[in-house]
């Protein structure tokens, strides 16, 4: 019996899954709190890269709001995603960085179409621990999110950390999936469960080439996260 | 003359699922000519795989059937028609199954290779392959974009508006080769265009030449192979034997 090996195409790039992370770096976050958060996001950096699929699938962006909204790291892959100590100031312009995000999201998927890549529905993740300052920019913000929600083109999810979190504020932003609420400072096992989502879905078959493309790859695959241990019910 | 080989095997995410292979194939050759049909079932239709089945199977009975008429008829004009009732009978089933006719959604993709031409007919995210020797040009790919409609089925309603068919004068042509989307990152070398990964189709090419080439041995390839996309692999090769050298130029003067 012959061997069948043929030369196949090493070289063609993998599916991508676009997650921004959207992190409240305001004052109240100051002492414990940044320190659990960068402890956590640091331990997301190592994990993300045990994972041999959704280190090269899972490209992160961090965008922080602290003062003002600001790219902290722009989108990467997860293979090459390095820690950076965050610091809290300010105040909690969400909505400036919810507009960032989705700007932010809105050109990766044109580049990976441009690029002839396939993606999946990208994440969008928000963590804060207040309400935000920027009233009317996060009113608009929030229907902004939410239209893109509707068309499939984001999956949203509202993290509330402390009691002082307005969730009511969170719960404008998703008509899909309603905000949770941190236990504790449970940033680690956060970050935890986020890196075994990422893994989760990129093992998954649920991404297209357009996100028509996507909702129909979706229909058929569930992506399967795992259980939200870091949430209080 | 044409040698064939092929498989269809189910990709790794729909095994893990726990759904069977929703892609379909089948080949005859006869005569000098040969017909080649592939389909990928909807992954997110319930009957998918058996649309998938019956378009292969239908679609090469009449493939067969019409080539063994009337000559005259172009190919192009026949692969129209026998989309058209490879779609009707689908629909049919569907009917009398009391199912949407969507649950039976698959792409398809026929070649008909007679003498004088290689024709062949698409609907959806096929992909079709022709060419030999370092030199391959894949046939009419499915359009893809933001703004394109994504993957459309035979079960469509403006299905038989999309059928894509091209029909190239035989003479030039070593290999015809059909594939489902799921080996696209493998064999195709750039995604965005949908070029062909020459290399891949060379050895494809010898391999099938060769003399115990077999559908089992390909089919293990499929299923070992690291595809990337988790989707089910079908993959048909038609490739023209060795060309019989004229024995009476090989005496010596």
């Amino acid at each position: 019996m012959t061997e069948f090996s043929p030369r196949v195409n090493e070289a063609n790039p993998d599916p991508r899954i676009a997650c921004a992370l959207l992190l409240d770096t305001s004052s109240s976050m100051a002492g414990a709190p940044i320190d659990e958060l960068n402890r956590g996001f640091q331990l997301f950096c190592e994990e993300i890269k045990k994972d041999d699929l959704a280190k090269k699938r899972a490209e992160i962006t961090v965008i922080t709001f602290g003062g003002t909204a600001r790219v902290e790291i722009p989108f990467t892959e997860g293979r090459d995603l390095e820690p950076r100590r965050l610091t809290a100031s300010g105040g909690t312009p969400l909505g400036a960085a919810l507009d960032l995000a989705l700007d932010q999201l809105s050109e990766q998927k044109q580049a990976y179409r441009e690029a002839g890549l396939e993606y999946y529905r990208p994440w969008l993740f928000v963590l804060t621990d207040g309400a935000p300052t920027d009233g009317a920019a996060f009113t608009a913000a929030a229907a902004r999110v939410k239209e893109v929600e509707v068309a499939r083109g984001v999956s949203v999810f509202c993290i509330g950390v402390g009691p002082d979190a307005r969730l009511a504020a969170l719960r404008s932003l998703s008509a899909q999936r309603v905000p949770v609420t941190l236990d504790g400072l449970s940033f680690s096992e956060f970050f935890g469960w986020l890196s075994a989502s990422l893994s989760a879905a990129s093992a998954s078959n649920a991404f297209g080439s357009s996100d028509s493309g996507v909702a129909t790859a979706e229909s058929a695959e569930q992506i399967p996260l795992p259980p939200a241990g870091w949430a209080t019910a | 003359m044409w040698k064939i080989i092929g498989a269809s095997v189910p990709g790794t995410s729909h095994l893990a699922a726990g759904r069977a292979c929703e892609d379909a194939s089948a080949w005859h050759a006869a005569d000098g000519r040969a017909f080649l049909a592939i389909a990928d079932g909807a992954g997110s239709r319930q009957m998918s795989g058996h649309g998938a089945t019956l378009a292969v199977r239908q679609a090469l009975a009449l493939a067969t059937k019409s080539a063994a008429g009337r000559q005259a008829a172009d190919p192009a004009s026949q692969l129209s028609l026998i989309f058209r009732a490879v779609r009707d009978q689908v629909m049919a089933l569907a009917a009398a199954d009391a199912r949407d006719a969507g649950d039976y959604a698959s792409t398809l993709a026929v070649a008909m290779l007679t003498s004088a031409a290689v024709s062949i007919a698409q609907i959806g995210d096929t992909i079709a392959v022709v060419g030999q020797d370092g030199r391959y040009e894949t046939v009419a790919p499915a359009p893809r974009g933001e703004y394109v409609n994504e993957t459309t089925f035979l079960t469509g309603a403006d299905a038989l508006a999309e059928i894509r068919i091209t029909v190239h004068p035989a003479a030039g042509i070593g290999g015809v080769f059909l594939a489902t989307d799921g080996l696209r990152f493998k064999i195709l070398d750039d995604l965005a265009v949908s070029s062909p990964f020459a290399p891949f189709f060379d050895d494809l090419s010898a391999y099938v030449r060769s003399a115990d080439a077999s559908d089992g041995t390909l089919s293990r390839f499929l299923a070992g192979l690291d595809d990337q996309s988790g989707d089910d692999k079908t993959l048909v090769a038609a490739v023209r034997a060795a060309p019989v050298l004229d024995a009476a130029a090989r005496l010596p003067g």
